[in-house]
């Protein structure tokens, strides 16, 4: 291996870890990594992103997903890889929540599959418009009947009352 | 090439800002302060992957006339084991878009064996280092047909260096034909966090070969400079702008740059005024502040 190949090696280690390094600067810039990240992924989960800082658990979400590794260079792949691993998150608000901003952005070819059925307790346009003003979904009162989200032929995104 | 007559009757630099595709209501104050906008390709990249092309349609309304340079951070001209051939594929398409006046990168790494770092540490100045983006620039060159311009990375990592910082620049620009970016902002920063002797590195430089200058403003985070382009543009920096003015005959283009995310913090005006103070500095009958 060439001295630049290694180099590089011992750079990308010391900034995927977190352990104590010999690297002058290598806590700043991972510092510097995960404070870009987390703005990112803001920038293109901005629903799912707003619910997680209500929850308080934004920093740790991200840190985690940094410690996936294998990042890809296109920051959207890298959102919706987040948004992937939070669609299976024990907390059904946070799953939910995460599908539906991943089912609304990803192109047509990174389109996830949804649930058969998807049933929501509430209006899932509802609890978007609740984070976006700052609230946690869990205060809105539950739907009437439960609200069924499906995507048309078209490939639109809708809702029904299930039954 | 961007130069524009100075009141005093000769040939001044051009006065550039950056682009990062938002927000669309700084496009109108770019457009009418600026010379030149640096669009950087990166940043308006969609989520298919491909240019969104609503951003260019933006420029295009807004900003018809104003020259481009394009400038990346994507291609990682300095990773071993390949540079980032889908970087090369977003610049095709910019530059089937509107041709600029040259486009430039970073004398970086931003992939080790495939994975994204999340960051761009500088390329280590050495000999190894030196030969390999040497012949990256030169092909780079030669696919385009156009000058391309590279800049020094500040970087907080530590890194090997069998040369000087400016004697690994002198030979790049000298073995490639195209002109260097220096960013007076880099410069402090390597010279803050100890990596660099700024009156050494001032002496040393071939200032011939500066074709483009960047300005832009940074944070200090647990005693480090770090080069984040979230404010506007220190004193200390104006000050190195007036003795790189001085000392860089064959400048073309000096360009302040500004994150996208800084704008709703920073405000349209702020950002105006920064242009407006630049451009003052540009003319050489301004005297520049000690």
């Amino acid at each position: 291996m060439s001295d630049l190949a290694a180099y590089q090696r011992h750079v990308a280690t010391a900034l995927g870890t977190a352990e104590p390094t010999d690297l002058r600067g290598a806590d700043v810039s991972r510092w510097s990594v995960q404070q870009w990240a987390a703005a990112l992924l803001r920038n293109v989960c901005p629903l799912t992103g707003r619910l997680l800082v209500l929850r308080g658990r934004y920093g740790a979400d991200v840190d985690a997903h940094l410690a996936r590794g294998g990042r890809p260079s296109s920051l959207h792949a890298w959102g919706r890889a987040f948004l992937a691993g939070l669609a299976l998150d024990p907390d059904r608000v946070v799953a939910d929540v995460a599908l539906l901003e991943l089912a609304m952005t990803a192109p047509v070819a990174a389109r996830p599959a949804l649930p058969e059925p998807w049933v929501w307790d509430r209006d899932p346009w509802q609890v978007a418009a609740a984070i976006a003003q700052g609230h946690d979904p869990v205060e809105l009162p539950h739907a009437e009947l439960p609200v069924l989200v499906y995507r048309e032929p078209g490939g639109r995104l809708a809702t029904a009352f299930a039954g | 090439m961007p130069l524009a007559p100075s009141a005093g009757g000769g040939l001044r630099p051009a006065l550039g800002v950056s682009w990062e595709g938002r927000p669309a209501a700084l496009l109108p104050t770019l457009a009418a302060r600026a010379d030149v906008i640096e669009v950087v390709p990166d940043a308006l990249r969609g989520p298919d992957g491909e240019v969104n092309r609503t951003l260019l349609d933006e420029l295009d309304r807004e900003a018809p006339d104003v020259p481009l340079t394009y400038h990346g951070i994507g291609l990682s001209i300095g990773s071993v084991d390949a540079w980032n051939d889908d970087y090369l594929r977003l610049l095709d398409q910019v530059l089937a878009w509107r041709e600029p006046l040259w486009h430039s990168e970073h004398l970086g790494f931003t992939h080790v064996d495939g994975a994204f770092l999340g960051t761009m540490p500088a390329l280590p100045t050495t000999q190894e280092s030196l030969e390999l983006v040497i012949e990256r620039s030169r092909s780079m060159r030669e696919r385009y047909g156009r000058e391309f311009l590279l800049e020094h990375v500040a970087s907080p990592l530590d890194r090997p260096a069998d040369l000087t910082l400016a004697a690994y620049l002198n030979t790049l620009a000298a073995e490639t034909g195209s002109r260097l970016l220096l960013d007076l902002h880099n410069i402090e920063c390597d010279v803050d966090n100890g990596y660099l002797r700024l009156d050494e590195f001032l002496d040393e430089l071939d200032w011939t070969a500066v074709g483009e200058i960047h300005v832009a403003g940074g944070v200090w985070h647990d005693g480090w400079h770090l080069d984040v382009h979230t404010g506007l543009v220190a004193d200390s920096t104006m000050a190195l702008l007036g003795t790189a003015l001085e000392r860089a005959t064959n400048l073309d283009l000096v360009v302040y740059e500004v994150l996208a995310s800084a704008v709703p913090r920073l405000g349209v005006d702020a950002i105006g005024d920064q242009l407006d103070t630049v451009r003052a500095l540009l003319s050489p009958a301004t005297p520049v502040p000690a």
